[in-house]
């Protein structure tokens, strides 16, 4: 059948191009899924670590103001600092100067031991004012400084430990010092005064990696502020209530935790896009796994499939030049599937063999038709014979034997005539034709051979129009007088005798000549190609007639040729008995 | 094997990060990585920390440092100066830690200077020559071993600064050299003092505190507080005392104490005519406490009565426990010896203590605030008070002196009745108790 011009498609693409469709539409959907419900899983353990993360930091600063809640008390319980304290009637103001310097010192010396701490003052219910700068001792200004409202309301409110009175990078801390001889008698407060910056230090640290943070002091004042838009203040603002914990605001959460020990507030803003970005790594994770699991089911696919369907691909190409009638090129192995691949296999290769045992035997056939053919028609019109024919015609006519030349010409031509004529269309002729032919043949060399041999044909009746082969008898008579009789040397007779035995035509030549040597019997035998003794010229051989019967009507039908009793050979052929159409329409 | 190899060095690191104590061979490998005599690449990282009083240079000088190295940090404490010596004790002693970069000012600098903490830095690998600096200076770099402990932030030559409306009113004059020449003498000062205060009915002195006035007096007495162990009490302070109680008595003085926040609210009033003001004051004094006075212009800046002197000052030297001292060295050598360093100490009205900077770029000694009106106070230290300062020996028993003089000055400042006298003899009784080993008369 004849190929379509059209470009067909690839198995193996087709099949992947399916797969993967499938394949992507499914991990689409459930990668879509997972990353939903895995980025809802992330957000929140994002959530809560960056509370976690607060409240860490939050504790840091909580470890740090307990720290300092301890230092202070340490220094209100120094032994040398309460003996200087009962100092409190001098003789000269240089021994008050003395005192006071004294007192600095010893603030300095507790002052030194925490490099956080800026300065230390001490405020004596009795109106005394000591400082660990010993030259603010005692001033106008150390009194203005502790009248301030946010450094007064420090002995008020309980709430204000830590506080950020000046607003200068300073920050104070409080603690009571009572009087130990008279119960909850308050002696004096001892004022810590802080670098902010210590504080801040850590929670610089913590916002290193944040958007918006902030610490909030005593009274909502901000003692740091990372808030580049202003977006955590006003969340601040409109959340009111400071209550710890997560809360969630427009466009992300805010989180708040308390540092205990100072009675600050630290604040973030999640926005909802850095928590996105942080959970991003969720996306990205399946993006990739998504991409990672395609690229890897498909390549796995494709090897796979081109595994399987190769010999399905090797079987098309083969059926397809099998198509081109290009058999000869084909290369047929059988690939060990081991399923139904591999019965097709079998099955191609067993119509493959029929098909090429087939056309073998069509190009033998037609080989050998061709050059029976040629040999038919080289055989008639062979130079020499012609020659010699004319040659005889010529003596006739050089003998006035016109009638003699008239007959003579009229049997070359039917032999001609006869012979010429062949080709797909007239493998076959009547008996009578055939005997016409044989006897145009012996007119011929009987004008040749004079006196040489005498022939005699005989055709029982009702077969003169049965259907023989071309040329069969003519070249076993041939074969008779000039293999036969001629070689004898001496007269000889040829006869022709067409009979019928049961559904076969049965055809007899028989000379009484030197007859048919053994060795080429033996040849003739074993389907071989006889010799002659002498080749003057190629003839329709003996070989090439009981070929011919075996082509047109096979195996069963075919030549016999043995020893004639009584000297010579005898030829035997076995034909179908088969009318010429015309006779069989008569008999219709 | 390895393991233990591991837990051994790790072991070795987290001992000397403790201690904070780099070991010689990184030293010499960062000193061949880094030539100490060349810049360091640009894109050099590190991080110096610092503990220091004064924000304005810290700032200033570190932002430039940041221009040229941008991935250097710097981390600041802000301390109180007069505690200085104490804080560094105590680190020394409770293995705490220290600053990188290391400030010294100059009432504690002997004291600080012998402690064993400073990189000699005339020394290799810094090889730092002293007459890269004016020479006035190299007695106050090093310390009794004759090893440079730091160099000079900036030059603090002091003379007298002064409000012009004020001195016109009262003294008739705004010229520095006219009233230079009226009041040679702390003797005709005083005696003009006493004139202003009472044409001022008592609401205008010539000075703002005694504690200033007493440590220019006393540095223009150009004699080293202590001599082996011998302390001359009537000869080193006499006179300052005297001189201290005269501005006291005569009413020349207010009481303020110095640096209080009181002292520092008095320059923006309008009460005070007269002064100390060493190059270092202009801006941490007079700029930051006399906000009205950027556009009145109304101080200027002439030479005190019986000579200039230098006052304060504070150097940066690099201690021993510094974890990037190639780093520190450049620092270092950016902000007291470099030409840009000059420049960034130009816009606060410093003046870089290095010689190299005015031979390159001349401009740098001319200084104009408009605090201080049309006077080019730049040019004024520089040629006028520079060239004839008056300096003193520093000794390691100076802040003690120093705080022993400040009692005093409380006393005196506090009960106007302790004389001169008394106020010398509390002062010998203090030193004999801060010295109880020191020949003090």
């Amino acid at each position: 059948m004849e190929r379509k011009g059209t470009k067909r498609k690839h198995l193996k693409k087709r099949l992947l191009w399916n797969i993967a469709l499938i394949l992507a539409v499914s991990m689409t959907l459930s990668t879509a899924f997972g990353y939903v419900f895995f980025n809802k899983l992330v957000k929140h353990q994002k959530l809560s670590g960056e509370e976690g993360q607060l409240g860490q930091a939050a504790g840091q600063l909580d470890f740090m103001t307990e720290d300092i809640r301890q230092f202070a008390k340490s220094i209100l319980i120094d032994e040398e600092l309460q003996n200087l304290l009962e100092e409190k009637e001098f003789d000269s103001e240089y021994q008050r100067q003395r005192h006071c310097n004294r007192m600095a010192k010893r603030l300095v010396f507790y002052g030194n031991l925490r490099p956080y701490i800026a300065s230390t003052i001490l405020q004596m219910e009795d109106g005394r004012n000591y400082s660990s700068s010993y030259l603010e001792s005692d001033t106008a200004y150390l009194e203005e400084k502790l009248k301030g409202q946010e450094v007064a309301s420090f002995a008020e409110e309980d709430g204000y430990v830590y506080s950020d009175p000046y607003g200068s990078g300073l920050i104070c801390y409080p603690v009571h010092m009572m009087d130990k001889y008279e119960f909850g008698r308050r002696e004096g407060i001892l004022y810590i005064e802080m670098h902010l910056d210590y504080f801040l230090d850590q929670v610089r640290e913590y916002a290193q990696d944040k958007e918006y943070v902030c610490l909030l002091g005593n009274n909502g004042r901000v003692l740091f502020e990372q808030d580049g838009d202003g977006r955590l203040a006003a969340d601040l603002e409109e959340l009111g209530e400071m209550k710890s914990g997560i809360h969630k605001v427009r466009g992300g959460y805010l989180i708040l935790c308390p540092v205990e020990g100072a009675g600050w507030q630290l604040a973030t803003l999640v926005t909802s896009f850095r928590l996105w970005r942080m959970g991003s790594f969720v996306l990205v994770f399946f993006l990739l796994s998504f991409l990672f699991s395609m690229l890897l089911i498909l390549i796995f696919i494709s090897r796979l499939m081109e595994n399987r369907i190769r010999p399905i691909t090797e079987l098309s190409e083969r059926m397809r030049t099998v198509s081109y009638g290009r058999l000869d090129r084909m290369e047929m192995e059988v690939i060990p599937t081991g399923d139904e691949i591999e019965t097709l296999y079998e099955c191609f290769g067993d119509m493959l063999g029929k098909l090429r045992r087939g056309e073998e035997e069509r190009k033998r056939y037609e080989k050998q038709k061709r050059e029976m053919e040629y040999d038919v028609l080289m055989s008639q019109i062979h130079p020499h014979y012609l020659y010699n024919v004319l040659n005889t015609v010529v003596y006739l006519a050089a003998a006035g034997r016109n009638k003699d030349v008239v007959k003579l010409v009229r049997s070359l031509s039917c032999t001609l005539q006869n012979t010429l004529n062949i080709g797909e269309e007239n493998v076959e002729t009547t008996v009578r034709k055939e005997l016409d032919l044989t006897e145009s043949y012996l007119d011929i060399q009987r004008y040749r051979y004079p006196e040489c041999f005498s022939a005699e044909i005989r055709c029982q009746e009702g077969l003169m129009e049965c259907l023989v082969p071309k040329t069969v008898i003519q070249p076993l008579v041939e074969n008779a007088l000039l293999h036969g009789i001629l070689p004898a040397e001496r007269p000889g007779k040829i006869l022709v005798d067409v009979g019928r035995e049961g559904e076969e035509l049965v055809i007899r030549v028989e000379d009484d000549g030197v007859g048919i040597s053994p060795e080429n019997l033996e040849r003739f035998l074993s389907g071989e190609e006889m010799i002659t003794a002498k080749r003057e010229r190629k003839h329709i051989g003996i070989s090439n007639v009981r070929d011919r019967i075996h082509y047109l009507y096979g195996e069963a039908y075919g030549m016999e040729i043995r020893e004639r009793e009584g000297g010579g050979t005898l030829i035997l052929l076995r034909l179908p008995l088969k009318e010429a159409p015309e006779k069989e329409e008569e008999k219709r | 094997m390895g393991l233990w190899a591991g837990a051994a060095m790790l072991a070795g690191c987290s001992y000397k990060e403790k201690r904070g104590m780099p070991d010689a061979q990184t030293e010499r490998q960062e000193a061949e990585q880094f030539p100490y005599d060349e810049p360091l690449p640009e894109d050099y990282e590190g991080t110096l920390t610092m503990w220091g009083w004064d924000e304005d240079y810290y700032r200033t000088i570190t932002e430039a440092f940041q221009k040229k190295y941008p991935n250097v940090t710097f981390s600041y404490t802000s301390i109180n100066h007069g505690e200085l010596a104490e804080k560094y004790g105590t680190a020394l002693l409770a293995e705490g830690e220290l600053p990188d970069v290391g400030w010294s000012i100059i009432d504690s600098r002997g004291e600080i200077f012998e402690l064993d903490m400073w990189e000699p830095l005339e020394q290799e690998p810094y090889c730092f020559d002293l007459s890269e600096v004016f020479d006035y200076l190299h007695p106050r770099l090093v310390n009794t071993k004759g090893n440079v402990c730091g160099i000079e932030q900036s030059l603090s030559p002091a003379g007298l600064a002064y409000r012009r409306d004020l001195a016109k009113k009262y003294l008739g004059t705004d010229d520095p050299e006219e009233l230079e020449a009226m009041m040679p003498d702390w003797d005709s000062f005083i005696e003009k003092g006493r004139e202003v205060y009472e044409k001022s009915g008592g609401q205008v002195y010539m000075c703002f505190s005694l504690g200033d006035l007493r440590q220019f007096f006393q540095e223009q007495q150009e004699i080293p507080w202590c001599e082996g162990k011998s302390i001359d009490v009537e000869k080193n302070f006499g006179k300052t005392m005297d001189l201290v109680c005269r501005f006291r008595d005569e009413r020349v003085s207010d009481n303020l104490v110095a640096w209080t926040p009181e002292w520092n609210k008095a320059y923006g009033e309008d009460n005070h005519i007269f002064t100390t003001c060493a190059a270092w004051a202009v801006q941490f004094t007079i700029i930051s406490h006399d906000p009205e006075g950027k556009k009145l212009g109304h101080w200027g800046l002439m030479s005190a009565p019986e000579g200039n002197v230098n006052l304060g000052g504070t150097t940066m030297g690099i201690t021993r426990t510094c974890k990037d001292k190639r780093l520190a060295w450049e620092f270092i050598k950016f902000a007291t010896l470099s030409t840009e360093g000059a420049q960034a100490l130009n816009s606060l009205g410093l003046m870089t203590p290095a010689r190299k900077p005015y031979e390159e770029c001349p401009e740098f000694k001319s200084y104009k605030s408009p605090w201080f009106g049309d006077q080019d106070i730049g040019l004024y230290y520089m040629d006028k008070i520079v060239p004839n300062i008056k300096t003193r020996l520093m000794t390691p028993e100076d802040r003690k002196i120093h705080d022993s003089q400040s009692l005093v000055l409380n006393v005196l400042n506090n009960d106007r009745t302790v004389t001169a006298e008394e106020g010398i003899n509390m002062l010998r009784e203090e030193l004999r108790e801060a010295f109880p080993d020191f020949q003090v008369d």
